[in-house]
């Protein structure tokens, strides 16, 4: 993300943690210069949050109480696309309410918990939603370190098996490590 | 000897661990960890109708585009729009169609605001309750989406356009067909 006009994150401070900085910074003097123009802007532009000509009745809950429970339950595992910390059960943003209001119409519209989710998915992307699907690819991305760990014990197992045990001396061998012994008793290493 | 050798050999993993120690530093320092969704590349533009600002007939938004086209989602109230406005007036002056989301805006502001900078865009759209940006999968204002002649949305760049930004896209549009 960049220079967005993040259309506010509650409070001012974190609207200017949102904006630009490292990544434009990394560009040079420029882009810097950019990113503090826009930040700044978007400070400016806080105050006056509400561009909405005729501001919607703020946030009606859903008549129903059990739709209204849904689609706060639903609020809660949904990700603020600009304060990204937050759900937008938590976040003031504005977009978030935008969102809020769109999941409340679609429970109303007897949509499911999954259509809702996947109608979020296909335009936010799989990061909208705080717990990630148990897709093929975050299986593989979640339990490939364990088959590696597995597959590395297998490894070990194997290689102890396959170790050939060590053959017992012949009589001439233990003969020779009986004199040895005898022989030259203080080079055995006493420690 | 090969007391020497071995001992190198468990110098190894230290070696690696330390490389990947150095490595995450240094690419999570550098890493921007806010994430711009861009499900939408790759995806034909959503069916969505919206007003005209001059004229106010609705229009679906896929009939504003021709050939290789620029959907920007600006707003008077948004300063950064401001900041990447040249940059849209040279596209538009080197051939690309530039189209206009108004996202949340007074037409009579946008028009303003239009007047006041001079209008790059080939037609404005009006999305005054921010549904369309929605439909989009914005996360803020300004964005612009690169659409091909077929209506698929080919890239997207959130915040302001810088003049790498605009060349970037500029090059992709006259890639496509």
């Amino acid at each position: 993300m960049s220079a967005l006009c993040p259309v506010s994150c509650g409070d001012g401070a974190s609207a200017a943690e949102m904006s630009p900085g490292f990544k434009l910074g990394a560009r040079g003097g420029r882009g810097v210069a950019l990113a503090l123009l826009a930040a700044a802007s978007c400070l400016a532009a806080a105050p006056a949050p509400s561009p909405a000509p005729t501001p919607a009745p703020a946030e009606a809950p859903a008549s129903a109480p059990a739709q209204e429970a849904r689609a706060r339950a639903l609020f809660k595992e949904i990700r603020c696309v600009v304060c990204q910390n937050e759900s937008i059960d938590s976040s003031q943003a504005e977009i978030a309410e935008d969102l809020r209001r769109v999941v409340r119409e679609q429970v109303a519209a007897g949509r499911s918990d999954g259509e809702v989710r996947a109608f979020l998915v296909a335009r936010y992307g799989e990061f909208v939603m705080f717990r990630p699907a148990f897709s093929p690819g975050n299986a593989a991305l979640w339990l490939t370190p364990f088959l590696v760990v597995l597959g590395g014990l297998a490894l070990v197992v194997g290689r102890e098996r396959g170790v050939a045990p060590v053959a017992p001396l012949n009589a001439e061998e233990a003969e020779r490590l009986r004199t040895l012994n005898e022989t030259e008793p203080f080079n055995r290493n006493v420690t | 000897m090969t007391r020497a050798v071995s001992r190198l050999w468990t110098l190894i993993p230290l070696a690696v661990l330390a490389a990947l120690v150095g490595l995450f530093a240094i690419s999570s320092l550098r890493r921007q960890p806010d994430i711009s969704p861009d499900a939408l590349v790759g995806r034909p533009l959503p069916g969505i109708t919206l007003p005209t600002l001059v004229g106010g007939e609705a229009v679906p938004l896929r009939s504003a585009v021709e050939g290789p086209t620029l959907v920007n989602v600006f707003a008077s109230w948004c300063t950064p729009c401001e900041v990447e406005h040249p940059e849209l007036v040279k596209l538009s002056q080197s051939g690309v169609r530039v189209v206009g989301l108004a996202y949340k805006d007074d037409p009579a502001k946008t028009t303003a605001f239009l007047n006041r900078l001079s209008d790059p865009f080939a037609t404005v759209l009006v999305d005054r309750e921010g549904r369309a940006g929605i439909e989009l999968g914005i996360t803020g204002v300004p964005e612009t989406y690169l659409v091909d002649g077929a209506g698929v949305v080919r890239a997207k760049h959130a915040g302001p356009l810088t003049p790498e930004h605009a060349g970037t896209l500029l090059a992709q549009a006259r890639s496509l067909p």
